[in-house]
């Protein structure tokens, strides 16, 4: 195991048809944290989440970069590969539980499929690993649960229960694609605090997919800003909150950014996500930017170093230091 | 499946799409040929045919397919192959008139029933149902044994049979639009039901209702050829598949496989023809389908 | 037991669709254009006769009262009698019954077992040969009217290789049937271990039941490879392959569970083409069941025979709807009832 980053995505380039969805994809998730990846709809947050399981379908498809999981890139590998890696070294969770679990099958029989295809071990082995998992993840009857379809849990369950499948083969990286936006928002609050719980406990790496910001305040070590496929800014979590350095993050956020006040939704930022099939030479965010000139139509940004782990994508990033007081 | 929301594209005319997708569309455009071609022939059939449908030649009865008789003759010197071509005369003008009279009333049933709704919508979807409950080849048969085999009552019975599905689907559509607030907007300016009809309903209906309609035009062949084959339908010596099977049947035994042959084939043709339309049509415009 | 309640509920709702239906058959003897009496008795009846028959069967009463007696009559399971055979219609159906059934459910059977894989696989290999072969298949199916196609296999098979048995009946009269315990051929024959007369059955109802089945295989086909595609794109199989479960879990397991209730809907849709199907079917092969009665009864004029058979069959089909009902609702989970 080397040290670093258990997560690298260098340039990932995943295209649908003449989209370029994204473009160039740079990430990284370090070894035991939570990373927020924010984002509104249309920014390319889940293609992301697909594009490093390998799970993009036709006619999406992967046309370069790199996936580092451990050193080991994950994207010239073979599907048979990609099926052992899935499930148990990453996982993911998904939007909506109850639709994502098979309606048909009991949440047991799932659980012990899951864990027999990649520990192998006898129904009773996998029925007692099950149980643990989902008393591990707080649900009060777990046998019950166990027994149940899918439709007969609650949302917050269902959650509960596709969480304890997900880490059922004790992966390194979780990846929760919206886990929250379905439900309550009481519920919300404990499926959130369930995830943190759990890389407390078991060390779990967590890369965290939403558009929700409270969920982000509430949980995230840091946060990775997300704009038409690529990173517009990165950083540690409060830095983002306290000190934006990207117009769209600021926009996100809402009015001018003050120390302690974080609002709950994104605000809205007039304009659209622009078309990938016809990708702009400067920078994408350019049309509905306040800062944006004729350097911004013309070039576009990198993204840079501001201070030792916060990095944004404009040219006037520093400006906005100085605007904000 | 996979979430991917991009931007729209730009919005073709729904009619431009749809003809761009029949074109690549090999299984309705044959249907089309093979409809068209065998309505061509049934229209035409005094040019094409080389003899009358009851021309019969006491000299030259069952005789095997020749130059002279392509498809043979029968029992009474009728020569097969113009029969078959005079019989889908009959056959499409029961396919074409069950399937058109169907339609109408069919709609103006299921129109009926979604605008003024409550009592009537109850009493017409039960009749509806109750039409449903029988198997539809089963009705049809009893309802030309009531009323006596000839081609009126065939075309009538089938028809009948055909109604509900037409009465349920434009029901559905008239309480689908209904509900749509432009709609209850124009209720409100005092715009007339009938006119929310033919400019809302009516436009969004016609793709499932041509569909619909394809597929009942082949299943109204074999239903008449059926029907007419035990002898509830148009009766011998006219010319019609059904029929002609019909009259081959004591043949078979000694060997004179043409007299049932070419029009069974006959019917297989159309019928085939109409139901690659049809679900070529439902390629055209679910094309998740394929 | 809430499934039993439930099924309590529909079969009192069937009682008005019955009542519909009988009131339907009823109605087709009133639109009888002319005389019913020549319908109903024959041609050849002296006048004084005529009178008679007018009041046994309640012409000379208004319409509603004659429906009463006719609903009475069928409550006590009195289908009328046949004008040709003088018999009591319902027992002639009834005796003719199993064979139909026998055929039209080995032919349903036929169809399932083939349609069903061939869905299963031409959605596995979208748009490969397999589908545009099946998809063929299935129009070919639907397009070729039953019974052309079962009188060119019978003309092939037997007449002309001689490799089918006899197109005439059930069995070969020299094996005999085996012993009654259903009614069934193939099922008694089994039952009493007697294999001679299971391959006699077997010969003579694989032909009819091969045509009558081939021509509703493509609903089994389109339907099962629909409800395969919808259930290989859907979210749980995406979480699934999240995963990592195994692609043979994922397409047997999960998908074709999935895929497997809309057959039973199917089954319930099928089941009327096939009763209309065994009318023709029957004609041509002999096939002793109430589809041959009614082609004689049609031939000789006997209307209360064939609208005997009208009700009986329809009859037959609701109550087979309505049991694919139950049984759909007590397979799907989802379900509340």
């Amino acid at each position: 195991m080397t040290s670093g980053p258990l997560l690298q995505v260098r340039g990932l380039q995943t295209w649908f048809d003449d989209a370029k969805v994204l473009d160039g994809l740079d990430l990284d998730v370090g070894r035991g944290e939570i990373l927020g990846l924010v984002g509104e709809s249309g920014s390319g947050k889940s293609v992301t989440a697909y594009s490093i399981l390998g799970l993009v379908r036709p006619p999406g498809r992967i046309v370069g970069g790199e996936v580092l999981l451990d050193g080991r890139d994950l994207v010239p590998l073979r599907e048979r590969q990609l099926r052992e890696m899935r499930g148990s070294e990453i996982s993911m969770i998904f939007q909506d539980p109850r639709g994502f679990l098979d309606p048909v099958c009991r949440v047991g029989s799932v659980l012990r499929e899951i864990y027999r295809t990649h520990e192998g071990g006898s129904r009773r082995e996998a029925r007692e690993r099950a149980l643990e998992l989902l008393r591990a993840v707080g649900l009060p009857a777990p046998e019950r649960v166990y027994r149940a379809y899918p439709h007969e849990l609650s949302g917050g369950m269902a959650q509960r229960a596709m969480i304890a499948l997900a880490l059922a083969c004790s992966p390194k990286l979780l990846i929760a694609d919206e886990p929250t936006t379905a439900l309550d928002v009481t519920i919300q609050i404990q499926i959130i605090r369930l995830l943190a719980g759990l890389r407390e406990r078991l060390g779990l790496t967590i890369l965290l997919i939403t558009h929700n910001l409270s969920v982000v305040a509430e949980v995230c070590d840091r946060v990775a800003v997300m704009y038409a496929g690529e990173i517009v800014e990165s950083g540690p979590a409060l830095e983002i909150f306290e000190r934006p350095r990207h117009p769209y993050t600021v926009g996100l956020l809402g009015a001018r950014p003050r120390i302690g006040a974080v609002k709950d939704r994104l605000a809205d930022i007039p304009g659209r996500v622009p078309d990938l099939q016809h990708v702009p030479p400067g920078c994408r965010f350019e049309p509905r930017c306040f800062l944006a000139d004729e350097r911004c139509r013309r070039e576009k940004p990198e993204l840079r170093a501001l201070a030792e782990d916060h990095r944004s994508r404009c040219h006037y990033a520093e400006q906005l230091r100085e605007d904000a007081a | 499946m996979l979430e991917v929301e991009l931007p729209r594209l730009g919005e073709e005319r729904p009619l431009a799409i749809g003809w761009r997708r029949l074109r690549s569309n090999p299984v309705t455009l044959a249907g089309l040929v093979i409809v068209l071609f065998v309505t061509l022939l049934a229209v035409v059939a005094p040019l094409v045919a080389p003899y009358g449908p009851l021309d019969g030649n006491a000299d030259a009865t069952l005789q095997p397919p020749s130059l002279s008789h392509l498809f043979g003759t029968d029992s009474t010197g009728f020569d097969i192959f113009s029969r078959t071509i005079y019989a889908a005369r009959v056959d499409l003008a029961i396919a074409f008139g069950a399937v058109g009279i169907a339609l109408v009333v069919g709609c103006i049933v299921g129109a009926v029933a979604g605008f003024l709704g409550r009592a009537v919508d109850e009493v017409v979807m039960r009749l509806m149902d109750m039409l449903s409950a029988f198997p539809s080849f089963i009705l049809a048969l009893g309802v030309v044994a009531a009323l006596g085999p000839s081609l009126p009552n065939l075309i009538f019975a089938i028809a009948l049979v055909n109604v509900p599905v037409y009465a349920r689907l434009l029901r559905s559509r008239v309480l689908t639009v209904k509900e749509a607030q432009y709609v209850r907007a124009a209720k409100a300016l005092g715009f007339s039901r009938v006119r929310t009809l033919l400019v809302h309903v009516l436009p969004n209906s016609w793709a499932p209702i041509f569909v619909q309609s394809t597929l009942q035009a082949g299943y109204a062949i074999l239903e008449a050829a059926g029907l007419s084959f035990i002898g509830l339908g148009i009766r011998v010596p006219r010319a019609e598949w059904g029929v002609m099977i019909n009259m081959g049947l004591q043949y078979i035994v000694s060997g004179q496989w043409w007299i049932t042959f070419f029009p069974g084939m006959a019917i297989a043709l159309s019928v085939m023809g109409f139901n690659l339309i049809g679900d070529g049509l439902q390629d055209v415009l679910d094309p998740r389908r394929r | 037991m809430k499934l039993g309640f439930y099924a309590g509920r529909r079969i009192l709702l069937l009682v008005p669709v019955l009542l519909g239906v009988t009131f339907i058959t009823f109605a087709l003897t009133r639109i009888i254009p002319g005389d019913p009496i020549a319908l109903l008795a024959g041609p050849y009846v002296s006048d004084a006769r005529k009178v008679e028959i007018r009041h046994a069967y309640h012409l000379d009463e208004p319409f509603y009262a004659q429906y009463g007696h006719y609903v009475t009559d069928l409550v006590h399971g009195d289908l009328g009698t046949s004008i040709v055979s003088g018999q009591s219609i319902s027992s002639e159906l009834s005796r003719r019954f199993t064979a139909t059934f026998e055929l039209t459910t080995t032919a349903l059977l036929f169809s399932i077992l083939v349609g069903v894989p061939l869905g299963i696989l031409a959605a596995l290999k979208r748009n490969g040969w397999v589908d545009g072969i099946s998809r063929i298949v299935g129009i070919a199916g639907i397009s070729i009217p039953v019974f052309w196609s079962g009188l060119m296999l019978s003309l092939l098979l037997f007449y002309k290789w001689k490799v089918a048995s006899p197109p005439f009946g059930r069995i070969d009269p020299q094996v005999g049937a085996p012993q009654h315990i259903t009614g069934l051929y193939l099922v008694d024959s089994l039952l009493t271990g007697n294999w001679a007369a299971f391959r006699a059955a077997f010969a003579a109802i694989w032909l009819p039941a091969f045509v009558l089945g081939f021509s509703v295989v493509a609903p089994f086909m389109s339907n099962k490879r629909q409800g395969m595609i919808e259930a290989l794109e859907s979210p749980p199989t995406t979480a699934l392959r999240a995963l990592g479960a195994r692609p043979s879990s994922i397409v047997l397991r999960h998908a074709l569970k999935n895929a497997m209730l809309p057959v039973v809907t199917m089954i319930a849709i099928v089941y009327g083409y096939l009763l209309g199907g065994s009318v023709l079917v029957e004609t041509i092969f002999s096939w002793p069941g109430m589809g041959l009665y009614v082609y004689n009864s049609i031939s000789s004029s006997d209307f209360p025979a064939v609208q005997g058979f009208i009700l009986y069959a329809t009859t037959m089909y609701v109550v087979v709807f309505l049991l694919l009902d139950l049984v759909y609702l007590a397979l799907d989970p989802r379900v509340k009832y």
